[in-house]
């Protein structure tokens, strides 16, 4: 067998049911029982033959078992309505108690009874009521309390807040002549060093012209080469060209000379 | 190291084992002193178990052994059990209407209970062992059936107890005003209280009172029909046992229980076909106390770790409704059938 349990919940409505149920069941088969014992024996002593016995008991037990049978369903339904009466109410103001601890205080309990579920009920609302009441009053104080610690706390750096823009003031102050003694300064460093630039650019400037002149004569020179170069070169292709021709003279004199079969190869 | 093992189990079991022992024995011998068919010694020996552990508060000491209890005589009970009341010599006598019938009660009471389980949202364990022990065979099933299901004591206790009220109302309520109210004869009588009253015991009890109906045998036979319509119930055991195991474990699944169930059963048969004399006079002397004794320690073990305040609970009540609604619709079967086979 399984060794862990496991449980199921039980509820005032089983209870109920359950007792009046077999409260009914024993009353009945008890009673049904015994009484068909002392109706026999009745009958027995009455002289009566065994057929009528037989027939008038038989009757009896439909009877006896039938009334238990409907007094078994009539009971149930019994049982069912009366632990409803009991158990409604009171699964309302569970159901009433769980809203009320997630926060929900606007709960009155509709319960129209005179009995003890509506004292109960009532009971139950003038509490939630009540601690709604002093509930929001205490959010009261303490938010008074809250705002009047915030005041203070707003004072205390509203001060602090104020010695600090001072301080910081004076900073600024000694910073700003700080500033003023560097920007002259640097402005008499710009000076100086745009006249060193500007003598500097003029020297440059004579430099570059001195330059540019040496570079135009050069080219100038240069110019000259050239065409003497050239004039060179048609020269010496003008001789090369002769030189040629005459070969071919030479060539064409010698064949006629000594005519084509010794030719000399050119 | 395992007999250093059983000998520390012992050591810490016996006590708890002590208690269920002598309930058991007890409830036995009330059987045996009354002589009345009512006392059944496993439920009576469950209720004692209740009763003494309402009335205990330490049972820390006793755990062990109160757990180990079912474990061990369970099976017991088991193969005696089977040697005999599963005879299939007798089952072959059994008339083919008559056995028909019965299979159609017995279909009617698992699926009114399993569909009442589901509705309901019962425990399946719960379902299972009332299903079983309205249909077959009352506490003896249950105790059966509950190790097959892995079952807890609580769920237990509140199948046997929900089965044991709806037998007691059948027994005293509903069989005598129907059989009265349609005035049918004794042998009828003994068809309807073996096929659908849930304990041995009740079944015997209902077929020797008969309560004044027109004799259509004698009345001797009436008890020995009835006893034999509810013998030939034990063979649903050959199909709850592993179709419950295997919903259990959700595969098919043959407890070992079966198989002792089974062969012990086939062996009583023989036994009974051979040597009827040595088998009735000798070896059922032995058989049944044995597996009553068993089975009635084990319950008393089952009660012992039973909380009664579950018997009250949802699940509680919930079998309630289950097992008379599964009498109430086994009886309403039973009469359309009989009607229809003509066995009225």
């Amino acid at each position: 067998m399984n060794e862990e349990k496991t449980t199921s919940r039980t509820s005032l409505r089983n209870n109920i049911t359950i007792c009046f149920f077999l409260v009914i069941v024993v009353w009945g088969i008890s009673t049904t029982t015994l009484f068909q014992k002392i109706f026999e024996h009745i009958l027995s002593q009455a002289g009566l033959s065994e057929a009528v016995v037989g027939q008038i008991t038989r009757e009896f037990i439909t009877f006896s078992t039938g009334v238990t049978i409907a007094g078994l369903v009539i009971v149930l339904f019994i049982a069912v309505a009366l632990s409803l009466t009991i158990t409604e109410p009171i699964k309302r103001l569970i159901q009433n108690m769980i809203n009320m601890a997630k926060g929900d205080l606007d709960i009155k309990i509709e319960v129209e009874r005179d009995d003890e579920f509506g004292e109960l009920a009532d009971s139950f609302s003038k509490m939630a009521a009540d601690l709604k009441r002093l509930i929001q009053e205490e959010r009261d104080v303490a938010v008074a309390r809250a705002v009047a610690e915030s005041e203070k706390q707003r004072t205390k750096e509203l001060v602090i807040s104020n010695d600090e823009i001072l301080s910081a003031n004076q900073e600024l102050r000694e910073t700003t002549a700080k500033l003023e003694i560097a920007k002259t300064e640097l402005e008499k460093t710009v000076q100086e060093r745009t006249e060193e630039l500007r003598e500097e650019k003029d020297n440059l400037e004579i430099n570059v012209q001195e330059r540019v002149e040496e570079v135009i004569a050069l080219n100038k020179k240069l110019q000259n080469k050239i065409r003497d170069l050239e004039l060179f070169q048609k020269t010496a292709i003008g001789r090369e060209l002769k030189m040629i021709e005459l070969k071919q003279k030479i060539a064409e004199l010698e064949r006629r000379l000594y005519g084509k079969e010794n030719t000399p190869e050119t | 190291m395992e007999k250093k093992n059983l000998f520390y189990l012992l050591k810490e079991s016996w006590l708890g084992l002590l208690l269920p022992v002598l309930i058991g024995l007890g409830a036995y011998t009330l059987k045996i002193t009354t002589k009345s068919s009512l006392v059944d010694p496993l439920l009576f020996a469950m209720i004692i178990g209740i009763i003494i552990r309402t009335g205990m508060k330490e049972r820390s000491k006793l755990k062990i052994g109160i757990l180990l209890a079912p474990r061990i005589f369970i099976p017991i009970g088991v193969v005696f059990y089977g040697a005999e009341n599963l005879n299939f010599v007798k089952y072959s006598h059994l008339n083919p209407s008559i056995l028909l019938l019965l299979v159609f009660v017995m279909l009617v009471y698992f699926s009114v209970i399993s569909f009442l389980g589901k509705k309901l949202g019962q425990k399946k364990e719960i379902t299972y062992l009332t299903a079983t022990g309205s249909a077959i065979c009352g506490a003896s099933a249950i105790a059966i059936v509950s190790p097959v299901v892995e079952a807890d004591p609580d769920d237990t206790s509140i199948s046997l107890l929900s089965v044991a009220l709806a037998a007691t109302v059948g027994l005293f309520i509903f069989l005598p005003f129907l059989a009265t109210l349609f005035n049918i004869t004794n042998r009828a009588y003994g068809l309807l209280s073996g096929s659908v009253l849930q304990f041995t015991g009740f079944v015997k009890a209902a077929a020797q009172s008969v309560p004044y109906l027109s004799q259509q045998i004698p009345a001797k036979d009436t008890v020995a029909l009835a006893l034999s319509i509810k013998a030939g119930r034990y063979l649903g055991l050959l199909i709850a046992m592993p179709l419950f195991a295997s919903l259990v474990k959700k595969k098919f699944y043959i407890p070992w229980f079966l198989w002792s169930f089974l062969a012990a059963g086939i062996l009583g048969s023989w036994l009974y076909a051979a040597h009827e004399g040595l088998y009735l006079k000798s070896l059922l002397p032995v058989i049944t106390p044995t597996y009553n004794i068993s089975w009635a320690i084990a319950m008393a073990a089952v009660g012992l770790n039973a909380d009664v305040k579950q018997l009250l609970s949802n699940n509680g009540t919930k079998a309630l409704v289950m097992a008379f609604s599964g009498c109430i619709a086994a009886i309403a079967t039973f009469f359309v059938g009989a009607a229809i086979l003509h066995l009225l």
